[in-house]
């Protein structure tokens, strides 16, 4: 039954969208006072949640006036867009230079140069599922902790180890991504997996991902040499970037309680960073956001994706092909079906430290009349 | 990828179509292959699916480097470590049956177990795989004695029979255990156009100076000959044929709404497209809405999955757009009809 649009034309999301925004923008921002509120209200499935019904829901605890929620990516990603649009050659020098200050991206990306200019949504939809399901969980609101991303964290730490062997120093040279981009051997690997395989985590089912997309990808076999491996030193980059963000913490929670709001916080400093005059900012982002991906090697929990994959695509690819700036609440809480609470998951991926999302309400009436119009 | 030479069932050469030794071409994997891994590659949660894409990477996997040793002239003894044992399923799903608990009776195969019994048995019958009972000895005797038993169901019959009459007591697996001392293992049957696949998917590709095709002793980079992980799909697709005798049948609902799709796109006058609207409400209609937007970003990291792209059409007030599907995924399609129409031969 129709919520916003009807059921039968979506598409006019587009049309909506822009009628909302064009010629005055006739949405305002929902405040962290009632993202908190609606975060404390909002109750049940998705899908029959009273916040996100065809009637619309209270602007505010004190305001009765009816609203509907509209959500966006975040503006930060629209410079990535447009860089990627109107100046792809300059990016893709200014990439290729950077990897070849990284030791082992060479190798790694030969020949899969064009990879590195495309971001992999999918994936980075999963890091931010794993990341909002720990927060989640660290607050209570529900049980699911992320533990793709806390077993991934493991075993980085838990492959470097085995590279590196049982040093007296073998936590200075774990710290080394330089070792891990001269390539694993066969036992080292198997040595590794075999402990995760045991515990239903298969890293050899990983390194299928290099063939997709080698930029987003954690690991890479060459094709004559089936008994090394190679790591992503983007990965490697991006744990020394968790870690660092971990030790910069005052009075931090235990790593499997926190992991999200460090993801979380290294994916907004990488938005953030895209607003300077680094020459550079756009080839760095981009790395950042493959290292994310990169690490993110463990996709088991099926519960997570509604919140990270389904939710965050439905912007990114919105976005991308048709040009839809934000898409309302309702419809989007109708079809994710999902048993995490939206409020809270919107109120998550709306906080000012990573701002991933623009969470936005327009008046009811407004937007029927709009999409009465419309049809 | 394999045909009739002098007689016999035997491999292409690798190379691709447009590469011949004689008169025998490589293998055109435009036509039909890589179409029906377009069709039939599925999104679903890799736990789902993971049981049996691990055991194909595995026996890919060692049959690939079996052949990389033979072709770097490492002949010491190529028949080693080249199949899939029984150390590496216990390393893989942990010991076949229960120790015995509240919710399980000791002595129980586990589930694991079970799925890679039911894998095996559908590859051997398809002539995918072969049992060894050494380290380069095939156990025909006993590979024709399970087949037989196979084509006459007794598995089937004694599944959930009782102690040593239980198929999982006289199968694959057990054969696995019984001759583990002796290095018994499960090879991917090379001679079956294994070898073909391998040397298009890591080999080096036709054109390459100096270098035969599907040569495994080089590093090159650049598009093989065969550029999607053949081997998952079939793996996916046999899991998916399986479920139905365990559990759900994963990707079905995918299955139908790309067979809608394809079936909309072949009915449009222009034969490759369906209006957006349509293509929202095909995921609807199967319950999959929230996977309608995922499905146009999957081709970034899935190289097996169809590829959709949107097209605004001209002069359309409210603004429109037409899905259009790549012409491999549309050719699966317009081939399953065909085998349809003519009861599977083709």
């Amino acid at each position: 039954m129709k919520r916003v649009l009807p059921d039968n034309k979506p598409t006019l999301d587009y049309e909506l969208w822009k009628s909302l925004t064009n010629p005055m923008i006739q949405y305002q921002a929902v405040q962290k006072s009632d993202r908190k509120w609606l975060s404390s209200i909002d109750r049940g499935f998705s899908q029959s949640s009273d916040l996100w019904v065809k009637e619309g829901r209270d602007r505010s605890k004190n305001d009765t006036t009816k609203v509907f929620d509209f959500i966006s990516l975040s503006n930060l990603f629209e410079s990535w867009f447009d860089e990627l649009k109107f100046n792809k050659q300059d990016l893709a020098d200014r990439i290729g230079q950077r990897i070849t200050m990284i030791p082992g991206a060479g190798t790694y990306f030969e020949g899969e140069e064009n990879t590195l200019l495309e971001i992999n949504w999918i994936i980075l939809g999963r890091v931010i599922g794993a990341a909002v399901a720990n927060i989640g969980a660290a607050e209570k609101w529900w049980y699911q902790k992320g533990n793709d991303a806390h077993v991934a964290l493991q075993f980085w730490s838990h492959l470097k180890r085995d590279v590196v062997g049982h040093r007296y120093d073998a936590t200075v040279h774990a710290n080394d991504f330089t070792i891990l981009a001269q390539g694993i051997e066969g036992d080292n690997w198997k040595k590794t997996g075999d402990f995760y395989r045991q515990n239903g985590f298969d890293p050899d089912s990983e390194i299928l991902r290099s063939v997709g997309h080698r930029a987003s990808s954690p690991f890479w076999q060459e094709n004559h040499r089936p008994n090394r491996y190679y790591a992503n030193p983007f990965a490697i980059n991006h744990q020394k970037s968790l870690f660092a963000k971990f030790s910069g913490v005052e009075d931090p929670e235990e790593l499997s309680k926190f992991h999200g709001s460090l993801t979380l916080g290294v994916l907004g400093d990488a938005l953030k960073s895209l607003r300077g005059d680094n020459p550079d900012r756009f080839a760095n982002f981009a790395i950042k956001i493959h290292g994310m991906c990169a690490f993110h090697i463990v996709r088991t929990d099926i519960i997570q994706q509604k919140i990270g994959l389904h939710l965050f695509s439905n912007l990114v690819a919105r976005k991308m092909s048709r040009d839809v700036g934000g898409s309302n609440v309702p419809d989007i809480a109708k079809n994710l079906k999902t048993g995490f609470g939206l409020a809270k998951v919107l109120n998550i991926l709306a906080d000012k430290n990573h701002k991933v999302i623009q969470w936005n309400s327009v008046e009811k009436e407004i937007v029927d009349k709009i999409v009465d119009g419309l049809k | 990828m394999i045909t009739v030479i002098d007689g016999h069932l035997s491999n292409r050469p690798a190379g691709g179509s447009d590469f011949t030794v004689g008169d025998i071409s490589g293998v055109d994997y435009d036509s039909n292959l890589i179409p029906w891994c377009k069709g039939n590659s599925v999104s679903v949660d890799q736990r789902t699916l993971d049981p049996y894409r691990q055991m194909f990477q595995i026996l890919i996997g060692k049959a690939r480097h079996r052949l990389t040793l033979i072709d770097q002239g490492d002949l010491k003894n190529p028949m080693l470590n080249s199949g899939l044992d029984f150390s590496d399923l216990e390393a893989l799903y942990g010991k076949a049956q229960a120790r015995g608990g509240r919710r399980i009776m000791a002595g129980e195969f586990s589930g694991k177990w079970k799925k890679a019994e039911l894998l095996f048995i559908n590859l051997l019958l398809g002539k995918h795989i072969q049992l060894y009972e050494n380290k380069d000895t095939h156990a025909k005797v006993i590979q024709g004695d399970i087949l037989q038993q196979l084509n006459l169901g007794v598995h089937a019959k004694d599944w959930e029979a009782e102690g040593d009459e239980k198929w999982m007591m006289k199968g694959i697996c057990s054969f696995l255990a019984e001759n583990q001392k002796n290095g018994a293992h499960i090879r991917i049957n090379e001679s079956f156009g294994w070898e073909t696949y391998i040397r298009d998917r890591w080999g080096a590709p036709d054109g390459i100076p100096g270098v035969i095709p599907g040569n495994l002793t080089r590093k090159h980079v650049g598009t093989p000959t065969m550029h999607i992980p053949l081997h998952f799909v079939l793996a996916e697709t046999l899991a998916r044929a399986m479920g139905s005798m365990q559990e759900t049948e994963w990707g079905k609902n995918q299955s139908k709404i790309r067979r809608d799709m394809a079936d909309g796109a072949l009915d449009h006058p222009l034969k490759d497209r369906i209006n957006l609207n349509s293509f929202y409400q095909l995921f609807t209609k199967h319950a999959a809405a929230h996977m309608a937007d995922s499905f146009f970003l999957r081709h970034t990291d899935d190289k097996t999955s169809a590829r959709y792209e949107l097209i605004e059409i001209v002069n359309s007030e409210p603004k429109q757009w037409d899905v259009i599907f790549e012409p491999e995924f549309l050719r699966w399609r317009t081939n399953q009809r065909t085998r349809d129409r003519t009861g599977g031969v083709q």
